[in-house]
């Protein structure tokens, strides 16, 4: 769970360095590498922590 | 522990940002002064990375298939983040054409968006790579010198005998020093109608002073330059102004550019009896419509207006035209002069040879050039600025270094044009990859200067 959530803080990070160099210098980044890709993985992470987080609220009430 | 972990964790993630930022950074900037771009028009390889550096093969209507050239000139685009001086640019390619016919492919590099401009390239000529083979050949640095029968030593030994009535060029200009006997001038000034935007000119003159005037139609000051070269020499350059006038000049032809925006619209004064226009004609409003001559019988034509859309006929024969901003591929097989006669108000007419408004200013300095037309068997000797692509299977491989200096860059971009007039209904060039090696100054040059 921790190394999903220091993946999930990676990616984030990652994300928000590759938006502002590109917004920055136009093309830095998106010339190499498409940052919806990135965007969509984050995403995927993000789902599953919440889904992960739901869970695991429900088996403490449930205990 | 769990917590320590965590923070090695961190750490080496934190690590790999700043490697991306850094490595990011270094292909920005590329402080050696040298990267090199690939693309593979082939396959579709962007749709899940990026689009790359090099890309945009365009305009879509003329691109079948991804990267089928079926109409000419196409364009494509390289991304770079700062200037360069010179681009070693290789093209894998197939050429698919139904008939012996010149089939002639350039690449170039736009110079300056304003005139449409384009430093041109060639890496194709199919007649060029048959007589590669059956002429007799010498290299004289970037030249090759061919001849039919080997009857000079070397290409100097060709030059000092001044005999060029035999003599085919491509992509090379050589100074003839043209002289037309016994001209006289009669005093009278050629006047043009209007025309708009960037021409190129070449007039005659007798011993004595160059004078072009210029009547404006509504003048705005657009930063419009004139430009006169004598021998490809540059010799005057100024502002655009009501007229040039150069005091004394020896006898011979001058080249005037006209260096302008299309929104700049004017005629012409010329105190010569010879006026022809190179390339291309840009004819503006005139309510008596037009008259005028080429030397050649293939036309580019397009309208830009729909008020002036309208008919032209080329040496009687009647041509309609329906649609603006359409290119029109016209072909007359007549050799000779051909005459244009239309009363739509404004068109653009171009192509690879002169224009002029009477046939008596019609003169024609410049020596014979492999074109579409030419019989390469009446010439013993060619001079040509060019390489033979190599073959592999179908595709043809040419490599040709551009030089980059003096040209801006829009929005990051250098833009490229294949060019290949030759393309009718049914042909294509299908291109398979491009590659871009650019070189330039690099950081630490940068930093010292």
């Amino acid at each position: 769970m921790n190394y999903l959530n220091e993946l999930f803080y990676f990616l984030s990070k990652l994300l928000i360095t590759f938006f502002v160099l590109d917004a920055l210098f136009s093309g830095i980044v998106s010339s190499y590498f498409n940052l919806n890709i990135l965007l969509i993985f984050w995403f995927i992470l993000f789902l599953l922590i919440i889904t992960n987080k739901k869970y695991e609220i429900r088996k403490f009430f449930k205990s | 522990m769990n917590i320590e972990k965590n923070k090695k964790l961190r750490t080496l993630l934190n690590l790999v940002i700043i490697t991306f930022v850094f490595l990011f950074a270094f292909l920005y900037i590329a402080p050696f002064g040298s990267i090199s771009y690939y693309k593979d028009f082939s396959k579709n390889t962007n749709r899940f990375f990026s689009k790359g550096n090099i890309y945009k093969l365009s305009p879509v209507d003329r691109i079948f298939d991804k990267n089928k050239i079926i109409s000419d000139p196409v364009y494509f685009y390289l991304k770079t983040f700062r200037n360069f001086e010179k681009a070693k640019l290789g093209v894998s390619y197939r050429v698919v054409s139904n008939n012996e016919k010149l089939e002639d492919i350039k690449v170039g590099v736009l110079l300056d968006k304003d005139n449409w401009n384009y430093r041109l390239y060639p890496i194709y000529n199919n007649y060029l790579n048959n007589y590669l083979e059956k002429y007799y050949i010498q290299e004289h640095d970037e030249l090759v010198f061919l001849q039919k029968e080997k009857t000079h030593e070397d290409l100097n030994v060709f030059l000092s005998k001044n005999d060029f009535s035999s003599l085919l060029l491509y992509n090379y200009n050589l100074q003839n020093n043209y002289i037309i006997e016994n001209y006289d001038y009669s005093g009278d000034i050629l006047e043009t109608p209007y025309i708009k935007g960037s021409h190129i000119f070449y007039t005659y003159i007798k011993e004595g002073p160059l004078k072009v005037e210029f009547g404006f139609k509504d003048f705005a000051d657009t930063g419009a330059s004139v430009y006169v070269y004598s021998e490809d020499n540059l010799i005057f350059s100024d502002i655009i102004s009501d007229k040039i006038e150069i005091d004394y000049l020896p006898e011979g032809v001058y080249k005037v550019e006209i260096k302008a925006p299309d929104s700049l619209v004017f005629s012409l004064g010329v105190y010569s009896d010879r006026l022809i226009f190179l390339n291309k004609l840009n004819l503006y409003n005139n309510i008596d419509g037009f008259n005028f001559y080429s030397n050649r019988g293939n036309f580019r034509i397009k309208f830009l207006e729909a008020s002036c859309l309208g008919d032209i006929l080329i040496n009687g024969e009647l041509f309609v035209f329906d649609q603006i901003l359409k290119q029109y591929n016209i072909n007359i097989n007549e050799s000779g002069l051909s005459e244009i006669r239309s009363r739509a108000c404004s068109f653009l007419i171009e192509n690879n040879g002169i224009f002029a408004f009477t046939k008596e200013s019609m003169f024609d300095p410049f020596l014979n050039r492999l074109e579409t037309g030419v019989i390469i068997d009446n010439f013993d000797y060619i001079i040509a600025n060019y390489s033979r692509p190599e073959k592999n299977n179908d595709y043809y491989f040419s490599e040709v270094e551009i030089d980059l200096k003096g040209i801006k860059r829009e929005k990051d971009e250098y833009q490229f044009i294949i060019s290949a007039p030759f393309i009718e209904k049914g042909e294509y060039i299908e291109i398979n990859n491009i590659k871009i090696e650019l070189s330039g100054r690099s950081i630490f040059d940068k930093l010292r200067r």
